[in-house]
């Protein structure tokens, strides 16, 4: 039996379905490329003053690099604990005994007076140090060759606070439940790129896919049923099992090309980045989303056996899933309403542990896929029983 | 109200009863209709001419009554009856960027048909240009699409609801010549219409439904015989009206200054002959009016009621 309503349908829709797969290609291209300015910000960050830089090339490590001036070869390499340790020395900097004291004090030694340790004595533009000492602001002071004080210059102050931003996000998520529960409450390590993709592809994929699938099944029927086109096609005799299965079908099939398009998207930025693929990752968080794209499909047709006017079962679907994606978020907030999540497919479908783990959870595949089945069982059984309106 | 006798019925309806909620959509219906009938089923919109349609062919479910289409209970055997009829909607929607040949052709695979079909035939004989999208198709052209899907797999039955609506007089006229040799070959044709001269021109019987009640199911002859039609006579000059109501046949007879304005309901021999002595400026015939029709059964209703002593609560 030629399957004539799915090939048609397929092929009606196939424009809509390119661009919609460029655009999840691009989508997941855009994601990947931003990684590296992300990793390069976060996971080693700096702060560039005028003519000084601070780095942490590793924990609690840091690397203070500074021009060269002309006229200065002397560098005296400064850290303080707090940025208002500097004020008083700021204002006596060219004081004589100050630099006289500078000139003998030894590395790691501390200008007892104001507060002011010695990193580096030298004529050099670097110095590593581990901060052990907790030191959060930095300046240099720049000599003339001849000691003269009067002619001494400093650069700017550069301080740790310009460095917090990867703790500062951190925070930023434990401050803020909300964003930590749409990110599904599990922090990964965001500086990595499977984590960074968890946090900024899959946190919103599964809603685009539940929208847009969940729409894709009301579309099915009630669509026909609105423009009256359904008399017309179920006129040629096809059974109203075979119009719905079929029907779905092209949804399936448009699920499988968009799944492939976004990760087509992802692989293809991940080589542009040129990282290693994550194929593991990316192969199990897409696979383990079939269930949960399939739940939201038959929630989609069930919803199209009852409701005849589009835009009321638009109204009803998009509630359905927003309803179900606040349950998520609440569920990650409190523990109170942690039972919620049950009641969300957007539990089943934890992007995180599938990239990370590299693992099924069976429960995540189970729960969603008996709700499909059911659900889509109960689509077909009332669609027998349903009175085509005029 | 059986159709002829010794062929097996193509449409038999036994009490069909249909309620939405509360709501009545047809009560107590009932009609057979043999192979090879042109059946017409007349009635106003909103009458239960819809609602008998998409329960012959399983878009709705009966609350009561038996329905067989082709032998089969449409309940039972939805799909098949709709394959073996070709139906017609009264407002024939198309949602697609498609061509009308690509949506005629996709409909016929959709019906698993794979001998002949008549798309290129009756395109012609309809004007449908069969390259442009349907999406662009105004009424009458997507109303020809309709027709086209209806006769292309050659069923043996056909149901129409209401037509010729939107098509324009020549392809109305057109559709009635189609109509009469589908007929020639035995074919079946069932359809509604509230227009009356249509039933009238192409019709063997006819079923006239009313508030969701069959008033009548008559042959054609009988049909015209109670109901009647319109002369409209323009006199040279002013004329008595009195002495054409003595005529045998004729009823309802009004006159307007020189106009005479009479209901016939048998051959008009018997008005010409007198028309013959007076000058005649002008003369018509007009169909009575939907209305009309169902005053005059109404009428003939409530004299049976109150001859059998019932009460009228119409």
């Amino acid at each position: 039996m030629k399957k004539q309503l799915f090939i048609t349908m397929l092929k009606e829709s196939r424009r809509g379905l390119l661009i919609f797969s460029i655009i999840m290609i691009l989508y997941g291209l855009l994601i990947v490329s931003i990684f590296p300015s992300f990793e390069k910000s976060l996971s080693n960050p700096s702060f560039e003053g005028s003519g000084i830089k601070l780095e942490e090339i590793e924990n609690n490590k840091f690397n203070l690099t500074w021009d060269f001036k002309r006229g200065y070869p002397n560098h005296i390499a400064t850290g303080a604990v707090s940025v208002f340790t500097y004020a008083n020395f700021y204002l006596n900097y060219t004081d004589f005994e100050l630099t006289d004291d500078l000139a003998e004090l030894d590395i790691n030694s501390s200008l007892g007076e104001y507060s002011i340790s010695i990193l580096y004595n030298g004529s050099g533009n670097h110095v590593t140090f581990n901060n052990t000492d907790n030191y959060q602001a930095f300046l240099v002071v720049y000599i003339t060759g001849d000691w003269n004080i009067s002619n001494a210059t400093i650069s700017e102050i550069v301080t740790l606070d310009s460095l917090m931003a990867k703790g500062a996000f951190d925070e930023y998520l434990k401050d803020n439940p909300m964003m930590e529960g749409m990110m599904g409450g599990n922090i990964v390590n965001m500086y990595e790129l499977r984590g960074f993709l968890v946090l900024e592809f899959f946190s919103i994929w599964p809603l685009v896919m539940a929208i847009y699938f969940s729409i894709m099944g009301l579309s099915s029927i009630t669509k026909n049923v609105e423009e009256r086109s359904i008399d017309v096609l179920m006129a040629t005799g096809y059974t109203r099992d075979r119009f719905l299965v079929e029907k779905t079908q092209v949804i399936l099939a448009k699920f499988v090309i968009i799944s492939i398009s976004a990760l087509l998207g992802l692989v293809i930025g991940t080589m542009a980045i040129g990282r290693p693929v994550p194929w593991a990752g990316f192969i199990f968080a897409f696979v383990g989303g079939i269930p949960f794209g399939l739940a939201f499909i038959a929630i989609g047709c069930l919803a199209s056996v009852f409701i005849n006017e589009y835009k009321r079962g638009l109204g009803i679907i998009m509630g359905a899933v927003f309803v179900q994606y606040v349950f998520q978020i609440v569920s990650n907030i409190s523990t109170k309403a942690e039972f919620l999540k049950w009641f969300s497919m957007f539990t089943y479908w934890d992007a995180g542990e599938l990239m990370i783990d590299e693992k099924f959870s069976l429960i995540n595949i189970i729960i969603p896929l008996v709700l499909a089945i059911v659900v889509y069982m109960i689509s077909l059984h009332y669609f027998r029983k349903k009175e085509i309106p005029v | 109200m059986a159709g002829r006798t010794g062929n097996k019925p193509v449409i038999d309806i036994a009490g069909l009863k249909k309620y939405y909620g509360k709501a009545r959509g047809v009560e107590n219906v009932s009609f057979r209709i043999s192979p090879g009938e042109i059946f017409g089923f007349l009635g106003p919109n909103g009458a239960g001419k819809t609602t008998t349609i998409r329960t012959i062919l399983d878009y709705i479910r009966p609350t009561a009554g038996k329905i067989k289409v082709l032998g089969m209970d449409p309940q039972l055997q939805g799909a098949e009856v709709r394959r073996k009829v070709g139906y017609l909607p009264s407002d024939f929607t198309m949602s697609s960027r498609m061509t009308a040949g690509e949506y005629l052709y996709f409909l016929l695979g959709m019906m698993d048909h794979t001998g002949n079909n008549r798309i290129e035939e009756l395109s012609e004989r309809f004007n449908l240009d069969l390259t442009k999208r349907i999406k662009d198709f105004s009424r009458g052209n997507r109303q020809k699409v309709g027709l086209v899907s209806a006769f292309m797999h050659s069923p043996k039955l056909m149901i129409m609801d209401e037509p010729s609506t939107g098509l324009d007089p020549l392809m109305q006229q057109e559709f009635y010549k189609l109509l009469l040799e589908e007929k020639k070959k035995g074919n079946t044709i069932f359809l509604s219409s509230h227009i009356l001269s249509e039933v009238d021109a192409i019709c063997d019987r006819v079923a006239v439904i009313r508030e969701g009640e069959l008033v009548a199911v008559e042959t054609m002859g009988e049909f015209k015989k109670k109901t009647g039609r319109l002369m409209i006579i323009d006199f040279r000059d002013a004329i008595n009206p009195e002495i054409f109501q003595r005529i045998k046949g004729v009823s309802d007879v009004k006159s307007e200054g020189n106009r005479l304005v009479l209901t016939v309901f048998s051959n008009v021999d018997g008005i010409i002959k007198l028309l013959a002595k007076h000058t005649v400026d002008e003369l018509t015939f007009e169909d009575t009016s939907l209305e009309h029709v169902f005053l005059k059964y109404y009428g003939m209703e409530e004299v049976q009621r109150e001859n059998s002593g019932a009460g009228v609560n119409k």
